[in-house]
Formats: C-alpha cells, sequence, structure tokens
C-alpha cells in the first residue's frame, strides 16, 4: 500500500511537472496556431538564466519571477522580428522558423555556455517532505503546486481581463476581432510574450530538481508536444489533464511493468486516445485541424 | 590512382638517381621525418575529449622527437579533424593518399574508429586506436589495427573482480548472500556494458538483479524504489551524468541505502557528478582509464616514463592531465617507445606490424600501469591483451585510485557507505 501510494504522488507530482512544461506550448498554439519547435529551448534559457541568478546569490523561487519576465521579452521580440512576418504564411513556414530558432539556441547555447552540466543546487535541494513512509522532495512539490497555480493565473488573465478577452476574440477569428478594434498584432505578440515567459518560468521551477545543458530542451519539446496533444491542443486544463495522465502512467508502469517499458505504455495510450478522440482528451472536435477555442 | 607521364617520369628517374647513388641516397631517406596521422574529433559534440586524447598522444612525440626521434628520423605529425565518421573517412583518406602518412594515431571515439579503420586496412595503412572502446574494433579480421586500451567489455570484468575480491571480504559478504542490483540506461552503451558485466557473472557464478531504464528519463524513482525494495548490497550501475545524477539524488531522496556503488558508466567519473551532488558523491566508486598510479606498482621504466607525462602535460597545456589525456599519451608512448624503434622500416606497413606483434613488456611498463602485448591476427586481433580498467572513488570531491591494489594510491573511505540519515 506504501508503494502505491508512494507512486500515485510521485507520479502526479511528476505529471505537474509536465503540465507546468506544456502550459507556454499550448496557450501558443490556442491562439496564433504556430506549433512553437523552440518551446523546448526557451525552458532551457529559463533554466539557464535561473543558474546564472542563482550563481550571482538569488534563491531560485526568486529568481523565478525574473525569468518570466525576461522571457516574456524575448518572446515579444522573437514574434516582432521573426514570427510577426510569417502569419499569413503557410504552416511549414512557421515550423521551418521555429525549428530554425531551436537550432539557433541549442548551438549558440553550446557557443555560449559549452556543453558541460549546470546544476542549480539550493541548501533545501535535498529537503523531503515525509508523510508516513511516503517521501517526497520539496523541489517537485513546489514545481508541481506552481503548475497548478500558473494554470489557474493564466486562465483567469485569459477569462477576466480586458487584454484576456482580446486574446481570445481573436483565437475565436481574427478577422472579425480586427474588425472590432482589437489590434490583433499586439495581441499576438502579448500572446507570443505569456506563452514563452511560461516556458522560462517551468524552465526557473526544473532547475533545482534537473540539471541544464545546451541540448537539455529537446527531451522537454518531445514530452510537451505528447501531453499538450494528448490534453487538447490549445486547452490550458488539458494540458494539465494531459500532463498528469503521463505523469502517473509512466510512474506506475516502470514500477509494476517495467522501467523499459514506460514509454511504450504512454505512447499507447496516447495511441488509443487519439483514435477515440482525435482532439485530444479536452480538445473540441474538430480543433486539431482547427485549433481549439473554436 | 592514375599515373600522368610527368610521374612516371619522374618515379623513374628518382628510381634511377637511387640506384646510381646507392647507399648515401638510402640514408639521405632514413634522415627525412617520418609522418604520423592524428586523426581526432577536434570540433562538435567529442571535440572537448578528443583534443585533451590528442594532447596527450602529442606529449608522447615530443618525447620521442626531444629524445633525437626514432632511429635519427624526426616524427612530423600532421593533424586532421574528424567531428563525424563521415568526416572522418574523408580526413584519413586524405591523410594517406595526400598527405603520404604511413600510421594513423586516433580516434577517441569508437563511431570515428570505427569508419576510420576500413580506410586504414584498405590503403595497407595502420590505425593505432588509443581511446576507442567498443569491442568490435578489433573483431572485424583487420590485420593494420591495433588498439593499446582496454575495451568496453572489459568494464564488467573489472567490476565484478572489484566487487568479488576486493569488496565482499570488506563488507563481510559472501557470493551466496550478497544482494547485488545492476541499474543500466538501455542504450547500446549501456546495454553492452550490461551484457559484458552478465557474462563475467555467469563466468564467476554470481547472480545479481537487473533494472534497465531509458536514459532521457525525468523520474527514477520506480527504479529506486526497486533496488530498495530488494535489500541491494552492492549497487553496480551504468549511466550518463543526467541520469546518473537524478538516480543518485533520489537514491537519497528514497532512502535507497547501499553498502558500495560501483559507476561503471561515462557518468560518474566526470567532474559534473560531484559537482551537482556535492559531497553526497564521496564513497561512489568509478570505474575507467587509468590515471594517478602509486609509482610502485609500475616498472621503473613505467614510473619514468609517467613522471615526465605528468609534468611535461601541465607545462605545455597548463592544467593537470586528465585520464583521457592518459590513454592518447599510454597508447602513442607504446608505439613510439616500444615498437617503432625496432622496425627496420617505418615505411613498410609490414615492418611496423611485425614490430608491434613482437613487443612483449609486462604489466607496469607504462604509464597507465597496463603492459604491452597485442593479440596475433585472428580473434580479437590486434587487441592490447595486457590493458585493463581500474577502480578509482571520490574522496573530498576527487578521484582516488583505489584497485588493483598494486597500483592504489590511498585506502577506500566509507566501506560500508553510511545510512543517508546518517550523512
Amino acid at each position: 500500500m506504501d508503494i502505491f501510494l508512494q507512486l500515485l504522488l510521485s507520479g502526479l507530482l511528476l505529471g505537474g511537472v509536465y503540465g507546468l512544461l506544456s502550459l507556454g506550448l499550448t496557450l501558443v498554439f490556442g491562439v496564433t496556431r504556430i506549433v512553437n519547435f523552440a518551446h523546448g529551448e526557451f525552458v532551457m534559457l529559463g533554466m539557464y538564466l535561473t543558474y546564472f541568478l542563482w550563481q550571482l546569490g538569488f534563491d531560485p523561487y526568486l529568481a523565478a519571477p525574473v525569468v518570466f519576465f525576461a522571457c516574456f521579452a524575448v518572446g515579444v521580440v522573437t514574434q516582432h522580428l521573426l514570427l510577426r512576418k510569417t502569419l499569413t504564411m503557410p504552416h511549414l513556414v512557421q515550423v521551418f522558423v521555429t525549428l530554425g530558432i531551436s537550432v539557433v539556441m541549442q548551438a549558440g547555447a553550446q557557443l555560449l555556455f559549452t556543453s558541460n552540466f549546470y546544476f542549480v543546487r539550493p541548501s533545501y535541494g535535498n529537503a523531503m517532505v515525509e508523510i508516513g513512509n511516503i517521501r517526497l522532495p520539496l523541489t517537485t512539490i513546489i514545481a508541481a503546486v506552481l503548475a497548478l497555480i500558473g494554470t489557474a493565473l493564466v486562465h483567469l488573465f485569459l477569462k477576466k481581463t480586458h487584454t484576456g478577452a482580446a486574446i481570445r476574440a481573436t483565437a475565436q477569428d481574427p478577422y472579425a476581432a480586427n474588425v472590432v478594434g482589437i489590434e490583433i498584432k499586439t495581441v499576438y505578440a502579448v500572446t507570443f510574450g505569456v506563452g514563452i515567459g511560461c516556458a522560462g518560468l517551468a524552465g526557473a521551477l526544473l532547475a533545482p530538481i534537473y540539471p541544464v545543458y545546451p541540448t537539455v530542451g529537446l527531451a522537454y519539446s518531445l514530452i510537451s508536444f505528447v501531453v499538450v496533444v494528448l490534453g487538447g491542443l490549445g486547452s490550458l486544463p488539458g494540458a494539465l489533464i494531459g500532463g498528469l495522465v503521463v505523469g502517473l502512467l509512466e510512474t506506475f508502469s516502470a514500477y509494476y511493468i517495467s522501467p523499459e517499458a514506460k514509454e511504450a505504455t504512454y505512447f499507447t495510450i496516447f495511441i488509443i486516445v487519439l483514435l477515440l478522440r482525435p482532439a485530444g482528451l479536452l480538445g473540441l472536435r474538430g480543433s486539431e485541424t482547427m485549433g481549439a477555442n473554436h | 590512382m592514375e599515373i600522368d607521364r610527368r610521374t612516371l617520369l619522374q618515379a623513374a628517374g628518382l628510381t634511377l638517381g637511387a640506384a646510381a647513388l646507392g647507399a648515401p641516397a638510402l640514408a639521405q631517406s632514413s634522415r627525412e621525418p617520418l609522418r604520423i596521422g592524428m586523426l581526432f574529433p577536434r570540433t562538435g559534440d567529442l571535440a572537448l575529449l578528443g583534443i585533451a586524447q590528442a594532447n596527450g598522444a602529442l606529449i608522447a612525440i615530443d618525447m620521442a622527437n626531444d629524445a633525437g626521434g626514432i632511429n635519427g628520423r624526426k616524427i612530423e605529425v600532421v593533424n586532421a579533424d574528424a567531428p563525424t565518421p563521415n568526416a572522418a573517412v574523408s580526413e584519413a583518406t586524405r591523410l594517406i593518399s595526400s598527405e603520404n602518412v604511413k600510421i594513423l594515431v586516433g580516434s577517441y571515439a569508437s563511431a570515428i574508429a570505427s569508419s576510420v579503420v576500413g580506410v586504414a586496412e584498405r590503403s595497407d595503412i595502420i590505425h593505432w586506436e588509443v581511446g576507442a572502446i567498443a569491442d568490435s574494433l578489433t573483431q572485424r579480421g583487420f590485420k593494420n589495427v591495433f588498439r593499446t586500451c582496454a575495451t568496453a567489455g572489459q568494464t564488467g570484468q573489472v567490476g565484478f573482480d572489484f566487487a568479488l575480491n576486493y569488496l565482499f571480504p570488506k563488507l563481510s559478504l559472501t557470493e551466496k548472500t550478497a544482494k547485488i542490483a545492476l541499474v543500466h540506461e538501455d542504450s547500446e552503451f549501456g546495454s553492452t556494458v550490461a551484457k559484458s558485466l552478465t557474462a563475467r557473472a555467469n563466468e564467476l557464478g554470481l547472480s545479481f538483479a537487473t533494472y534497465a531504464y531509458a536514459k532521457d528519463t525525468n523520474d527514477l524513482s520506480p527504479v529506486v524504489l526497486k533496488v530498495r525494495d530488494a535489500g541491494t548490497d552492492v549497487l553496480l550501475s551504468v549511466q550518463y551524468i543526467n541520469d546518473a545524477v537524478l538516480f543518485w539524488r533520489q537514491a537519497r531522496q528514497l532512502g535507497l541505502n547501499v553498502k558500495a556503488h560501483i559507476g561503471l558508466g561515462a557518468g560518474h567519473f566526470q567532474d559534473s557528478f560531484p559537482k551537482a551532488v556535492g559531497a553526497d558523491a564521496d564513497g561512489v566508486f568509478i570505474s575507467g582509464p587509468p590515471l594517478d598510479l602509486n609509482p610502485a606498482g609500475l616498472t621503473s621504466e613505467g614510473a619514468a616514463l609517467a613522471e615526465q607525462f605528468y609534468s611535461r602535460y601541465q607545462k605545455k597545456f597548463g592544467e593537470k592531465a586528465s585520464s583521457v589525456a592518459m590513454l592518447g599519451f599510454a597508447g602513442t608512448i607504446m608505439l613510439t617507445h616500444f615498437v617503432l624503434p625496432n622496425v627496420k622500416d617505418p615505411d613498410s606497413s609490414e615492418a611496423i606490424r611485425a614490430a608491434a606483434l613482437a613487443v612483449d613488456k609486462p604489466v607496469g611498463s607504462t604509464p597507465a600501469g597496463w603492459g604491452v602485448k597485442f593479440n596475433p591476427p585472428g580473434p580479437n586481433g590486434g587487441q592490447n591483451e595486457r590493458s585493463f580498467w581500474i577502480i578509482r572513488q571520490w574522496q573530498s570531491g576527487v578521484l582516488q585510485t583505489i584497485y588493483p591494489e598494486q597500483l592504489a594510491a590511498v585506502k577506500p573511505i566509507m566501506l560500508p557507505l553510511p545510512e543517508w540519515a546518517n550523512r
């Protein structure tokens, strides 16, 4: 029983971390219809920023807001300089632009920071929360809880603020939004900024758990895509639920079947879900071609 | 190769000239430098360690040249960059056909070496491998391939021999009672080493539990829990740095207490490991290339070479030699110190091959502690049968040599490893 509970909680925490990773990706797609292949690299950027701030004496969790706004700015600038011009172009062009960004960021990181592994090690890095015989690392709990809060905040931002309403309007119909006076260029820039900010934030919260190196983003991109497609492209709660599903499947299958089988297990479930619900668990019908929120 | 008339006439002229001049011409040619191609990855992902290995090799060449060369002929190094297997093939071809090198020294990575040996074999040029460890390299029946270092398969040997001969008595364990677990990532690297461990365990009649996982994992708690719940005494692991760090952190978090941990992969012997887990690295054993051996365990010749290597490397490159550089040096010094001086005609690969196969030096003759005796053509031909890996241990963030005992520089610490709650 202890083992089962331990696995359940570990799986939920891992799932929370995956949800956090995927938040920015699903937001950007939901509004701008851009599939950001450089998503993992922006997570990497957040991790490096956190590392260097930590080296300067900042606690990683104090650094997190700074990293969010820095990445927000990077996102706005990237959107303005590169992606803005591709909005009216075929999807393939956008795919290659984001792929290009990913390659440049990886190579840039290798050039600037070398291929060494860097580790953020706060004094509480090994702290554990113990409930009976169950032991959970504090840093992972924080990351998972903040993933929940982050999802809620972004959700509120979209539902309750004027900018949020403009973003949702643009997501539903850019043409009509334009007609009623919404600056859709600004909306796209802000959305991309928030999405990249979320990626950076995820990086900041992962930095005390995982090492950072130039190609760390590849693995994060893959898992984010799985989570987002499983949950429903463009759906924020979908990202969280997709994350939890993958996290639980990984942990349970690794223990009860075999550690080697965990990817096979979640990809099998992934294929079954997509066969039954092509738009993902929480995606609306038809959003696999149109995007959610339609 | 096409030969035009001009080349033919030149060749004919030279031959005639040489014939006319007789012996003095031969003396002339023997004073020409001996060209050796040094093919290592110097750019790209592998560059950091590739360059370190090339630097180690260069020290061996420097030492030979400072001593007057090989029988009076200086060695001239022709450098080439082989970041990928494709680049390696074209550079090896260039070195042989345009640069006229007679011996290739390389190449740090097994993927690079595997493609170079094909070129060398076709061109009948010696390939002298100092750093690639894939077992298959010397199993293809090539007559021109010599490997000086130990192989990936020998990792299993040192891992279990160390556990059985050294750890068990010190931990009051026996073959019957000890619970051994092997944890490995399941890429080709991890699986190959795991296979060699299994083979050695079968030879020794040991049984153990195996747990494999994919190395790009974000969570190893299921594996840690399984190893913990099996009541493991001795943990063997084959991991890259990422999963090595994750595993050891989660071992502390979930209270996996083992009596000893031997890291047999690439992860545990990098400086990144203690950087990531801090003092938790202390007490972990690693297997790997020899470095910082006790000179008392070397022959006087080996000890003298070692001393020269460390001081020359420090002077030339401004840093302490790493184990990867040691592989480069130990391998190349076998060529320049033990083989080439006995070669009558270094322009003939047949002569080099014969001289290499004739070398018979006991263990301890080289700074790596290894001896020199190459397997004759046949199964595993060209492999130095007197090379081996050693066991070192993290002590206060520094690796110290522990095993084989005659090469040990210090005593082991934390045997058994204290429980996490007491660290």
